[in-house]
């Protein structure tokens, strides 16, 4: 009698599932196979240039820690070497050191901006 | 997804040539793999996850994913659970988000020209909206796309022992709503 019933549910189940089925096949708006292409292509390239993108970045970085370590570094010796020679020059070396931060950013803004 | 720019795609088209066949199959293969299976894989994410506009979205997902596996497939039925368990993933990975967004999917678009067709569609959709996201695609995968068992815990990452009590249960599930929406 369970059987029964139970084939009963599978059987009416199948038939509601498969009507569901065709009605929603027949009414779906899909895009044409070769934009769904496309899209994929280009969402490929764009994976593959940040990808390839990030080690460059990474590279960026790096170089310019070392460059602001390397200016810490001699700026200290020369602190160490010649002290009176830097106290003597302290307005326009600080006025040098507040030109620099300012124009670095600037010339890597204008780097890019010509890539 | 973010939407690209003309810019970022004008870059993109300057690409090294290695970029230009990014996948393993070719489009014209693509296209008959489409053709065969986009109407069916379309409607498995609308039911899956109620709303007939993300299952738009979800395709191309779908498609993309399945794009850029490495998966060897030898038949076009393998291909095809394959995309179907791309599916489910998608569709489960979209549920997570838009419960993290607070979001409400609930929009079963029910089309149609055909009045009692529709409202049974609606019915359905209802009472598939109602069950649990792994016996819905239980269902659906046993009795639309008559996947066998062994198909289904693939395609679900389940135990295929487990799949006939797990889909009997299911299966009353759905009788019970069904029988309780038509009254």
């Amino acid at each position: 009698m369970m059987d029964a019933l139970d084939d009963a549910d599978a059987l009416e189940i199948e038939r509601a599932l498969r009507e569901d089925h065709e009605g929603l096949c027949h009414a779906a708006h899909l895009p044409d196979a070769g934009l769904v292409w496309w899209r994929a292509t280009i969402r490929a390239r764009a994976d593959a240039a940040r990808i390839a993108e990030h080690p460059i970045a990474v590279a960026h970085s790096i170089a310019g820690a070392c460059v602001v370590a390397l200016a810490c570094a001699l700026g200290a010796l020369a602190w160490r070497t010649m002290p009176e020679l830097i106290l003597q020059n302290a307005v326009p070396l600080v006025a040098a050191l507040a030109l620099c931060l300012l124009v670095a950013p600037l010339a890597v803004i204008l780097a890019l901006a010509k890539d | 997804m973010r939407d690209l720019t003309v810019d970022e795609i004008a870059r993109l088209g300057a690409l090294p040539a290695e970029a230009d066949e990014p996948f393993h199959m070719t489009e014209e293969a693509f296209r008959v793999l489409y053709e065969r299976t986009a109407r069916s894989l379309w409607a498995y994410l609308a039911r899956m996850t109620g709303d007939a506009r993300l299952a738009d979205d979800l395709l191309q997902e779908t498609y993309y994913r399945f794009l850029k596996s490495s998966a060897t497939l030898e038949s076009d039925d393998h291909r095809k659970n394959y995309l179907f368990r791309i599916a489910t993933n998608v569709a489960h990975d979209a549920r997570r988000s838009s419960r993290a967004d607070g979001a409400d999917n609930s929009d079963v678009r029910a089309p149609g020209d055909v009045a009692e067709l529709a409202a049974r569609r609606v019915d359905v959709g209802r009472a598939l909206a109602r069950m649990k996201p792994r016996d819905r695609a239980l269902v659906w995968l046993a009795y639309v796309n008559g996947s066998s068992h062994k198909e289904i815990a693939d395609t679900l990452g389940l135990k295929p022992s487990s799949i006939k009590l797990m889909l009997f249960r299911a299966r009353r599930r759905l009788a019970a709503l069904l029988h309780e929406g038509s009254r």
